[in-house]
């Protein structure tokens, strides 16, 4: 018994002692390999949690920025305001809030959770819905060879006149589908010059810091709209369109603006597809 | 692997013919309960936000059955909602710790959930702190062996609970433990000690950005000697490259040196403390942040002060690299002197400084500036100052019923470290802190305690965005105890030299307790200053509050 115990710890300890990796060059990893960048692959959507009084955020958003390099066309990014770094002061006014992004801030539990944090298609990943920063392109990879059950297509039309979006979402079904699917279609903003606290710089106050992929509404509700009630066939296509009329006193700026559209299984919450676009065709 | 030791446990319990009817006939339960509420009400002026289900709660219930050699246990735990500051991804209620064990005098063999240290936690504590909602258990197996007097070798295998699930990082580790002069009984004159330990982590390496090392190996040695009348300990300890979001990345091996010596003859006492700790955050899960899956423990080498005011600038051991300095001196007065009095006179002297690490960039990724490695001076106090403190408590009986506590604190925080990541905004924190508690024992059961105190506070920076927790502040406490079972307290803390003159509060707060053999009752209510809590050097930030608070705690 004795020299049984004593054989065992004395192979755990000696097991333990070669279980090291020691890496001294090479420290950066070669670049990917054969990632499918055409158009009808799964497109991963990557929801950036964050506030302006949120000091490493920045730092975040650059990874986010990073990961869609790495995985040209694959990656949709959506920066979401909300929370407490989020709530306007005194000296910086300005609110990035919205009542979509308060509400799946409230539902998922993110800014809870802390800042940065966010949501990789909205999986569970290391069994967390919450992913931090680095655990991003992690969750990516786990998604990148998975297969698209559908494909969405976007138009979008600008009304000088009325200042109207229209978006025109087209989702061919390359699989079954069922009524749980719905679709979100956000408007977001790119390069809005606002202060930004960044805990990297000193001292750590930016004023004249670039904000991208602000989300700023979806179009329709915070969960979007049912694609189809009944079940979906493989090779169904389902024609959506959604205004809407930019309100009063809003200061987005029609050329900074974007679409992104996705589809979400509404009892799981994981996106299955997303697609964007900045392509506005201007009428009257 | 865990397989393997359910069959080693299995064969161990029959070994030692326990049969089932034994387990129960001879068997004990014993436990504790535990429960937190508080009412909550909004209150705009400390800050105290609108708690929507207006009450939250934490409670605990430990239950553990042994019989013989065996024994399990279990802890339920429900957070319906975690009570603020508390994590609020503990929402929820289940069994959060569950383990079985088998103890002989020569093995230990458990199964399940369990804590463990080794050395001096270096390299490795797994521990629980309710007050601060930390827990990161291990879930996995454990073996320990005593293969003769004074050798103790541990071997476990798991992985660290994280809220409602585990880590995905696997911990293995091991440990041996010799006391020489139990093995040597005549080799030593001196109680010797030595400590070797080893830690291993895995996980995959699924980003892609860098190539990451799956498996980080830490080793740690402590040797420690005793006599009458002195001691000496030292613990080193390395860890291999470890890039992880807490050190940004870097793949600097870690590094950790502590150093303690105390001297103890009658009346007088000295103790000198230091460490020097470079990129020592240690986790199963490289992403993790906060108080989460944190593999290892560094004691703190400051004071921890325990009167509330002097509770408002803590100090937290800075793991990616400080250097630090701890001497305390504490001398006694014998009975019948001039400073001693009747009853004797306790003078203790405390200093801590801890500065930053110098680092220097080694390799540097061109294209995007990032570090990969440093070369860092291990033996050189930094230029930034962290934290300093002096301190000064003098105790004092005057009379059979009447005793004293004199306190004088003079600190520098720095609290960009403490509470900006670093960056700097508020600059340092210059405090001065005097304390009076006096002690007067009405009857035999009956007795009052009063408490003075003020602390005079100034920081660096221009106060921009006004604060609850700046300038001078004023406290005072009374607590009347009817022994050994009513307890009734109100204390004020008022924050009178506030920056801002509307935010000069008062935090008036009145509880009273009841005792009665191991159950312990506490209902009170008032404000709580927000502010960060710390325990044991680990620190949460907790926000102001203001409503009725219960606690009530069991022990059978």
């Amino acid at each position: 018994m004795k020299t049984l115990y004593i054989f065992s710890l004395v192979l755990l300890f000696s097991l333990i002692l070669i279980s090291c990796d020691e890496i001294t060059s090479d420290y950066k990893q070669s670049v990917n390999k054969n990632i499918d960048t055409s158009q009808n692959a799964r497109k991963i959507l990557i929801e950036d949690y964050t506030g302006f009084r949120c000091g490493n955020c920045p730092a975040a958003a650059e990874v986010a920025r990073d990961i869609t390099a790495l995985y040209p066309g694959r990656v949709i990014l959506m920066t979401v305001h909300s929370g407490f770094f989020a709530i306007p002061t005194k000296s910086h006014p300005y609110d990035f809030r919205t009542p979509e992004a308060t509400e799946w801030d409230g539902f998922f539990g993110i800014s809870d959770a802390g800042n940065p944090n966010g949501m990789v298609n909205r999986i569970n990943y290391d069994g967390s819905r919450i992913i931090t920063p680095s655990k991003w392109s992690a969750a990516v990879n786990s998604l990148l060879t998975s297969e698209p059950e559908m494909k969405i297509e976007l138009n979008v039309f600008y009304s000088i006149n009325r200042k109207e979006i229209t978006v025109d979402a087209d989702v061919t079904y390359m699989k079954e589908g069922n009524s749980n699917h719905r679709i979100v279609v956000a408007i977001l903003e790119d390069s809005i010059v606002q202060y930004q606290t960044d805990y990297r710089k000193t001292p750590p106050d930016i004023e004249d810091y670039v904000h991208n992929h602000v989300f700023r509404t979806t179009m329709n509700s915070t969960w979007g709209e049912q694609l189809y009630s009944g079940d979906i066939k493989a090779g169904d296509v389902i024609k959506k369109s959604y205004t809407y009329k930019i309100p009063e006193g809003k200061d987005w700026r029609i050329e900074k603006l974007k679409i992104v559209a996705f589809v979400h299984d509404n009892n799981t919450k994981e996106i299955l597809q997303a697609e964007e676009t900045d392509k506005f065709i201007l009428i009257l | 692997m865990k397989k393997i030791f359910l069959i080693i446990l299995f064969f161990i319990i029959s070994d030692y013919t326990l049969s089932s009817q034994d387990l129960f006939e001879k068997g004990n339960l014993s436990g504790n309960f535990q429960l937190d509420a508080q009412y909550y009400q909004k209150d705009s002026i400390i800050g105290a936000q609108e708690v929507k289900e207006k009450i939250l709660s934490n409670g605990f219930l430990y239950l553990n059955y042994t019989a013989g050699n065996f024994s399990m246990g279990m802890r339920y735990e429900t957070y319906l909602n975690p009570i603020l500051g508390i994590d609020p991804r503990y929402k929820g209620s289940g069994i959060a710790y569950r383990f079985a064990e088998f103890k002989s005098d020569m093995i230990n063999v458990t199964a399940g959930n369990f804590y463990e240290q080794f050395g001096s936690g270096l390299i490795f504590r797994a521990y629980e702190e309710r007050l601060l909602g930390y827990d990161n258990a291990v879930d996995g197996v454990r073996m320990k062996f005593r293969p003769s007097d004074g050798i103790e070798l541990t071997g476990l295998i798991g992985s660290q609970r994280s809220f409602w699930s585990n880590g995905v990082g696997i911990v293995r580790g091991g440990n041996s433990r010799f006391e020489l002069n139990t093995i040597f009984p005549d080799l030593l004159p001196l109680q010797t000690t030595v400590e070797g330990s080893l830690i291993s982590k895995y996980q995959a390496d699924q980003e892609s950005f860098y190539n990451l090392p799956a498996n980080v190996l830490a080793w740690s040695g402590k040797l420690s000697v005793n006599a009458s009348d002195f001691m000496l300990e030292g613990e080193y300890a390395y860890k291999y490259n470890d890039p992880s979001a807490s050190n940004n990345f870097s793949f600097n091996p870690g590094k950790a040196l502590m150093f303690t010596a105390s001297y103890y003859p009658s009346g007088f006492g000295a103790t000198v403390n230091f460490h020097t700790i470079d990129n020592m955050d240690f986790r199963s899960d490289r992403d993790a942040r906060g108080n989460n899956l944190n593999l290892n423990f560094i004691p703190p080498l400051t004071k921890q002060h325990i009167y509330r005011l002097a509770t408002l600038y803590p100090f937290a051991t800075q793991l990616n690299g400080e250097i630090g300095l701890q001497a305390e001196l504490t001398y006694t007065f014998p009975k019948n002197t001039f400073f001693g009095g009747d009853y004797g006179t306790t003078l203790s002297l405390n200093y801590s400084q801890i500065n930053s690490m110098d680092k220097t960039p080694l390799n540097v990724d061109t294209s995007n500036g990032h570090v990969n490695t440093y070369k860092s001076s291990m033996f050189k106090f930094g230029d930034r100052l962290f934290f300093r403190d002096i301190n000064l408590e003098l105790t004092k009986k005057w009379a059979k019923e009447f005793k004293s506590i004199f306190t004088f604190i003079n600190l520098v925080y720095n609290k960009d470290v403490m509470e900006n990541e670093s960056a700097g905004k508020y600059g340092k924190v210059n405090a001065t802190i005097a304390i009076a508690e006096i002690t007067y024992l009405i009857s035999k059961s009956n007795s009052i305690k009063g408490e003075f105190q003020h602390i005079w506070a100034k920081q660096d920076s221009v106060i921009k965005v006004p604060d609850n927790t700046n300038g001078n502040w004023l406290m005072f406490l009374l607590e009347y105890t009817i022994a050994p079972s009513w307890y009734f307290t109100v204390f004020d803390e008022y924050n009178y030299g506030n920056d801002d003159s509307s935010r000069q509060l008062h935090y008036l707060n009145g509880s009273f307790a009841f005792i009665h053999e191991a159950t312990r009752v506490q209902f009170g209510y008032g404000r709580q200053r927000g502010g960060l809590l710390c325990v044991g050097g680990v620190c949460r930030p907790v926000p102001a509050s203001k409503g009725f608070f219960l606690s009530v705690s069991s022990t059978f």
